[in-house]
């Protein structure tokens, strides 16, 4: 397979991805596409600061749950539309994220993980306990859709109907597999993938660890930030569950089976975790039982996940260096 | 009031104390961070559950046999699960125990579903009055059980072979390995007794709180604090930190918040790690 062939399957693909909205009109179809961008963005946002930065996060679910909860209570409580909450909620999130990473990314491996950990449980006991502003286990409602974008000759874009905001998941879809694919590319990238290796040693070559390491995390908790805020905005609810560190593990287990570190990874799991269920409705029971296994045999069996092993595999028939990139 | 606190948090330290020195040998040993040992404190909460509840066997001699049976459990996981991720990645350990964690609490969800179940006990009734502070009996089991097998750990690690052979591979399993000490013997017991004991405190916790499979969660948590608080790997460091934190969140609860409650510890965790994350009692790395 040469370069030219996987262009021309990009392109293909992203074609399909633009036109899927007006081939497909079942709204069933168009609501899963819809979740599975919301799982991939947020995976994404994971990917930067664990797969290529190599620091295990577990408050994702929390910080998706900051952008959410911004996000609504711009729209709901002040007077702001979702364009306004959106980067709001990004500024938010990159606050919290900057006071709680500040501290932690000191810290290495286990002990990040860990501290990560009691943030995560704090916000959702916050989310939980402080009924006056979060609504407590009850939640949030109403949260309004986005407004509609006026466009010249009088028509507009309208975002309270599946399709169209199948667009806006797309555009930020894109925007995170783009950054991704910059990071992966960069100087920066490479220096998050060295302090990923071997922390003592990117720092006896001049990287900057604490700040590579907070750049990665700042990223990825804009990238959580926006998916906390499209869902909140497309489902019109949220509710302290879905925020939960639990929910965290739903997404480690994407990246890990799709790949950390790779370009494709976060997408392929969002896809297998998301459409799977969907399709294997009768076994609904297993599902998470099932996601134990899956993550447990991936860890032994294939450390690289999906992707990672596929780019292998590839690697070992081409033989050539240009293979590792991808 | 202020006595009383501090009553319900030393039987709630004994328990943390009971659950963490399993988690930091593990630590210790394996240098592994098992996140699934709150769902080998829930399988002794079922453990129990069943001997008792349904099977209406003595409380004690159900305690002694959902420890025996989840320690067994225990060395399952470590034959069948750890074993291949010795030496791996940190992230590995940490994310196989992820796993089995699922796959534990859902098997249990779907076997015996989400409905809460609860232990009777003949001394869950019996208040006890001593000075101005009241406990029931069956608190006063959970402190008096938490010591004795703590104690019973302290003397098999201090003052037997097999004991000394295990603290021996946690400080240096290479040299453990070169005097003649088998490892694999090592690693088994160690999730052996790690999971006893975490399947004991669930059986004694069950009567004072509901069966349930998430049950763990919490417990979980608190564990790591402690573990944490104690210096990783440090059995007598989590014993202290056990009844610190437990201390710390009753006193915490009565005197500030009770919605916060669970709030406290994380922020212990939280401070430890950035002011000494070498734990209060651990040696410093460098």
């Amino acid at each position: 397979m040469g370069n030219r062939f996987i262009i021309l399957l990009g392109l293909l693909l992203l074609g399909l991805a633009f036109a899927f909205p007006v081939l497909v009109k079942d709204s069933y179809y168009q609501h899963i596409m819809n979740v599975i961008f919301l799982f991939a963005i947020s995976v994404y946002g994971f990917n930067i600061i664990t797969g290529i930065a190599g620091q295990f996060n577990i408050a994702h679910a929390g910080f998706i749950g900051i952008g959410a909860y911004a996000s609504a209570l711009a729209t709901t409580r002040l007077p702001f539309s979702f364009w306004a909450g959106l980067p709001l909620s990004v500024l938010a999130t990159a606050i919290f994220g900057f006071l709680i990473g500040y501290p932690s990314l000191r810290l290495r491996g286990v002990y990040f993980a860990l501290t990560t950990l009691a943030f995560g449980e704090i916000l959702s006991l916050v989310f939980e306990n402080w009924i006056s502003v979060t609504g407590g286990p009850m939640g949030i409602t109403k949260i309004p859709p986005p407004t509609p974008i006026p466009l010249p000759g009088g028509a507009s874009l309208a975002f309270d109907d599946k399709s169209g905001f199948y667009y806006l998941c797309l555009i930020f879809l894109l925007l995170a597999m783009y950054v991704n694919r910059q990071l992966l590319r960069s100087r920066l990238g490479r220096a998050m993938l060295a302090v990923r290796e071997n922390e003592d040693l990117a720092q006896s070559l001049g990287i900057p660890v604490a700040r590579t390491k907070m750049i990665a995390f700042i990223l990825a908790t804009g990238f959580l930030s926006v998916t906390g805020s499209l869902y909140a905005h497309y489902f019109r609810f949220i509710s302290p569950v879905s925020f939960s560190v639990g929910e965290s593990f739903r997404h480690v287990t994407m990246l890990i089976v799709g790949g950390k570190g790779t370009l494709l990874g976060p997408l392929v799991g969002a896809v297998i975790f998301t459409a799977l269920p969907e399709i294997l409705r009768s076994t609904e029971d297993y599902q998470w039982i099932a996601y134990g296994v899956i993550l447990m045999l991936c860890v032994v069996f294939l450390p690289k996940g999906i992707v990672g092993c596929f780019r292998d595999f590839r690697g070992r028939r081409a033989e050539g260096p240009a293979a590792e990139d991808r | 009031m202020f006595l009383q606190q501090l009553v319900n948090g030393l039987v709630l330290g004994g328990a943390y104390a009971l659950i963490s020195v399993g988690m930091t040998m593990i630590f210790g040993i394996m240098n592994i961070s098992n996140f699934a040992h709150g769902t080998i404190y829930m399988l002794g909460g079922y453990c129990i559950y069943f001997l008792s509840a349904v099977f209406r066997q003595p409380f004690f001699l159900a305690v002694a046999i959902s420890m025996f049976a989840v320690g067994l459990i225990g060395i399952a996981m470590e034959r069948i699960v750890f074993r291949p991720v010795y030496g791996g990645p940190v992230l590995n350990d940490l994310l196989i125990a992820l796993g089995l964690s699922f796959f534990l609490e859902n098997g249990v969800l779907l076997l015996w579903g989400s409905q809460t179940k609860s232990v009777r006990t003949p001394y869950t009734d019996v208040i006890l009055h001593v000075l101005s502070i009241s406990i029931t009996l069956q608190r006063l089991i959970v402190l008096v059980a938490s010591v004795v097998l703590i104690g019973a750990l302290y003397a098999f690690l201090n003052y037997t072979r097999f004991g000394k052979a295990i603290v021996a591979s946690s400080q240096s399993p290479k040299g453990a390995a070169l005097v003649g000490i088998d490892l694999d013997r090592v690693y088994m017991a160690t999730f052996a007794i790690s999971s006893g004991l975490a399947g004991a405190a669930g059986a004694l916790l069950a009567p004072l709180f509901y069966v349930f499979p998430t049950m763990g969660s919490m417990p979980l948590l608190k564990a790591f604090v402690v573990v944490v608080l104690g210096g990783m790997g440090n059995v007598q460091g989590a014993v202290v930190g056990g009844f610190l934190v437990g201390i710390a969140e009753s006193l915490g609860g009565a005197y500030i918040s009770s919605d916060y409650k669970n709030v406290f510890s994380f922020v212990i965790l939280i401070a430890v790690l950035l002011l000494r994350p070498q734990g209060l009692f651990g040696r410093s790395e460098s």
